[in-house]
């Protein structure tokens, strides 16, 4: 697997003065003041060098792609101008990394080192207090500007996407992301579910949700549960408890062609994951079941399961967290059952239950779906 | 079979390393009982890392990704 490389993640020490990215032999970038991996500028003790090795070649690694999350202080999304995410073999790679003129100035600029330093060797410490001293240094030095307009979470799904064909990749595109391409288009026929965030995000506040309760797309004989019907692109759901929402490919790739190239960054992003010749698939379903799975509160997506055989669609059961609102990647102290299913036997023989049960009961369940190996 | 498993935060990526083997853990269970359905395995940190994974340990395994497009826009 193609791995990227952040700037941040090969950061190293040299006693050569530079405030320079030095990307090989493309353009230089200047170290940012709010370096989205930890770096800044003023706190940078001694003269840092960041480097990659060659941007042309894509062989940038890059350590933990979803420790910085767009849209945090210190990288804003969309607004990223300091670090280069290079992908290898990625084809979709051009409209998420849009490189723009490089701008060359000159830069100077006062840094604090610690003192002495390598370069202060000949220097003797007339009191053991020097050594904990720091110095003021003058760099000077030439800056590119190279901005760089990146999603990294795309990347990476392009990044997984390299070792294997694109027929073999099956998108699953949360229905957040379907109601936000709906509400940027803000077209939405009259009957279809004009699904914007407050509705469809399982954190959404109550006093939003019952909006799309009774409108079209909803699924009959299910409390709460909306779903996308043909035609209609919105996807969204009233019970925070249950949330299970299907769209088809189709209407999805039609809804992202109508969405304009410059509405949002992130639209295109989306857009571009999503190959043109990809082979559609039928059907996208997430069913959560995020609690016990007791009759009333499985009823949902036994609903929505009874209701996708019926229109001869492929299910996707997703399983969360067994607390209340929670996903397995929950941390809070209250949670820790989601911590606990990858440490504990306890949470492990709780999960395995779960899935002896699924597995039994659908196990003689005709028209799954079997992957070719690759 | 886990939705978004394991937090990004990097104290718990110490975590990641107990994920495969708690896949096929599950896996083998599912598959004592049904053999054909595909399983889905989401990757550590959100389904974000798949460094976590070796080669795929089941002939009808799927791997799968989420893409979370909060705060843009």
């Amino acid at each position: 697997m193609t791995r990227l490389k952040a700037l941040g993640a090969c950061c190293r020490r040299t006693a050569k003065p530079s405030m320079q990215l030095i990307p090989g032999n493309a353009p230089r970038a200047r170290l940012p003041k709010a370096f989205p991996f930890g770096f800044t500028q003023k706190k940078s003790r001694q003269r840092t060098r960041l480097s990659w090795d060659s941007p042309k070649t894509s062989t940038a690694t890059f350590s933990s792609p979803l420790s910085v999350k767009p849209g945090t202080k210190n990288f804003p999304a969309g607004k990223c101008r300091t670090a280069r995410l290079v992908p290898t073999g990625v084809t979709t790679c051009e409209s998420i990394c849009r490189p723009l003129s490089p701008v060359t100035t000159r830069t100077r600029s006062v840094l604090t080192v610690p003192f002495p330093d390598s370069q202060d060797a000949g220097v003797t410490a007339r009191h053991p207090a020097q050594l904990a001293c720091k110095k003021r240094v003058v760099v000077e030095a030439q800056k590119k500007t190279y901005r760089i307009m990146m999603n990294i979470q795309p990347l990476v799904i392009s990044q997984f996407g390299v070792g294997c064909p694109a027929e073999k990749i099956m998108y699953k595109l949360r229905l957040r992301t379907v109601a936000r391409s709906v509400s940027h288009i803000g077209s939405c026929s009259k009957r279809a579910v004009r699904a914007h965030r407050p509705q469809t995000d399982r954190r959404c506040r109550w006093k939003t949700a019952p909006h799309s309760l009774n409108e079209s797309g909803q699924l009959a004989g299910a409390r709460g549960l909306h779903v996308a019907v043909r035609r209609r692109a919105a996807i969204s759901h009233g019970d925070p408890r249950i949330s299970v929402g299907a769209s088809w490919a189709g209407s999805l790739r039609h809804i992202l062609a109508k969405v304009p190239a410059t509405t949002t960054s992130h639209m295109r992003t989306s857009r571009s994951c999503i190959a043109p010749d990809l082979t559609p698939f039928a059907f996208l379903c997430i069913t959560t079941f995020s609690r016990r799975m007791t009759p009333k509160g499985s009823s949902c997506w036994i609903g929505c399961i009874v209701w996708s055989r019926a229109e001869n669609l492929y299910v996707i059961l997703d399983l969360h967290c067994r607390t209340r609102r929670t996903d397995w990647h929950e941390h809070r102290r209250q949670h820790r059952v989601s911590l606990a299913v990858v440490r504990g036997p306890q949470e492990q023989e709780h999960l395995l239950a779960i899935w002896r049960r699924l597995a039994a009961h659908y196990r003689d369940e005709t028209g799954h779906a079997r992957l070719r190996p690759c | 079979m886990l939705n978004e498993p394991i937090p990004h935060f990097p104290r718990l990526q110490s975590l990641n390393s107990s994920l495969e083997p708690l896949y096929k853990k599950l896996s083998a269970e599912i598959r004592k009982i049904d053999a054909h359905h595909i399983l889905f395995l989401g990757g550590a940190q959100w389904d974000g890392n798949f460094a976590v994974f070796g080669k795929p340990f089941d002939a009808n395994v799927a791997y799968n990704i989420s893409q979370v497009l909060d705060g843009a826009g």
